[in-house]
């Protein structure tokens, strides 16, 4: 059982931390965080998509889909080519949780209250994961591929998390 | 895609460097990757010569002019040319992911 687990802060609900004790998730535990970590952003930019009418703020959802749905789709094949099966542990279960309360606020608002709110977590939720994947996910990955993978990833995710303190400063 | 390059432009003062049009045999074609978020090194151009971006990474990428010039959109696979007809340096950016940045200088 994987022990990192991310703590989830009453400041901000994306805004997380993996406690000093947390150590070594297996190449199945990291797939699973980080296919969850992309799934989550995916449907939060749905969300936006249906709610939003701010084109800046619907340029980045539509991008957040995109890439998401791209880096997800090389992390599912690459799983299948090493036959690793995901794994569900603490870590992507804390992420989830926290997603669905934010998705359940997001539901309560529209207009330019919903673009604060939503771009607001985005920069949160992505220096979150891109903290993750820094200290724990990279370091641990054992495969080669896997470790090339996410470092590709954090590289995107620091461009989404640019990005969305960009257009958080836009939309203020 | 194919995108025309009319002028490379000095970046510091914006002058245009216009050259005339060498002699289409010294020409040359340069292929440029692009892979996990970021431009390969282009060579140094003389005018005249072709430059190939080839997208390999998973991502859709551009090659747009830092000051409106050109602009290759490139889903993931896909490859588009820019043609170099003067002399100067141009800088250029992807507008997804604008972190990635790249330059190329042609004599």
């Amino acid at each position: 059982m994987m022990r990192a687990t991310f703590l989830i802060s009453a400041a901000a609900a994306f805004a997380v931390s993996v406690p000093a004790q947390a150590a070594n998730p297996t190449d199945a535990q990291i797939a699973h965080i980080a296919y969850t970590a992309g799934n989550l952003d995916i449907a939060a930019a749905k969300q936006a998509l249906k709610v939003s009418k701010n084109k800046t703020v619907r340029d980045f959802a539509q991008e957040m889909v995109r890439d998401h749905e791209a880096v997800n789709a090389k992390a599912l094949a690459l799983v299948k080519k090493l036959h690793v099966t995901p794994e569900a542990n603490t870590t992507s279960t804390s992420l989830t949780k926290a997603a669905d309360a934010e998705r359940a606020k997001l539901g309560k608002l529209k207009g330019a209250a919903f673009d604060r709110e939503y771009i607001t977590n985005e920069v949160a939720y992505h220096k979150t994961v891109n903290g993750a994947l820094k200290s724990t996910l990279i370091p641990s990955a054992n495969n080669g591929e896997l470790k090339s993978l996410l470092e590709t990833g954090l590289t995107l995710f620091q461009e989404h998390q640019a990005h969305a303190e960009h257009v958080a400063a836009k939309i203020k | 895609m194919v995108a025309r390059l009319p002028t490379l432009c000095a970046a510091a003062t914006g002058a245009l460097l216009l050259v005339a049009a060498p002699a289409p045999a010294a020409a040359a074609t340069h292929v440029v990757t692009i892979d996990k978020m970021k431009y390969g090194a282009v060579p140094p151009l003389k005018t005249g010569d072709t430059v190939v971006f080839v997208n390999k990474d998973i991502f859709r990428h551009t090659v747009t002019s830092s000051n409106n010039r050109f602009n290759l959109d490139l889903m993931p696979g896909k490859r588009g040319t820019l043609h170099i007809n003067s002399a100067g340096r141009a800088t250029f950016y992807c507008k997804y992911h604008p972190g990635m940045r790249g330059s190329m200088i042609a004599k």
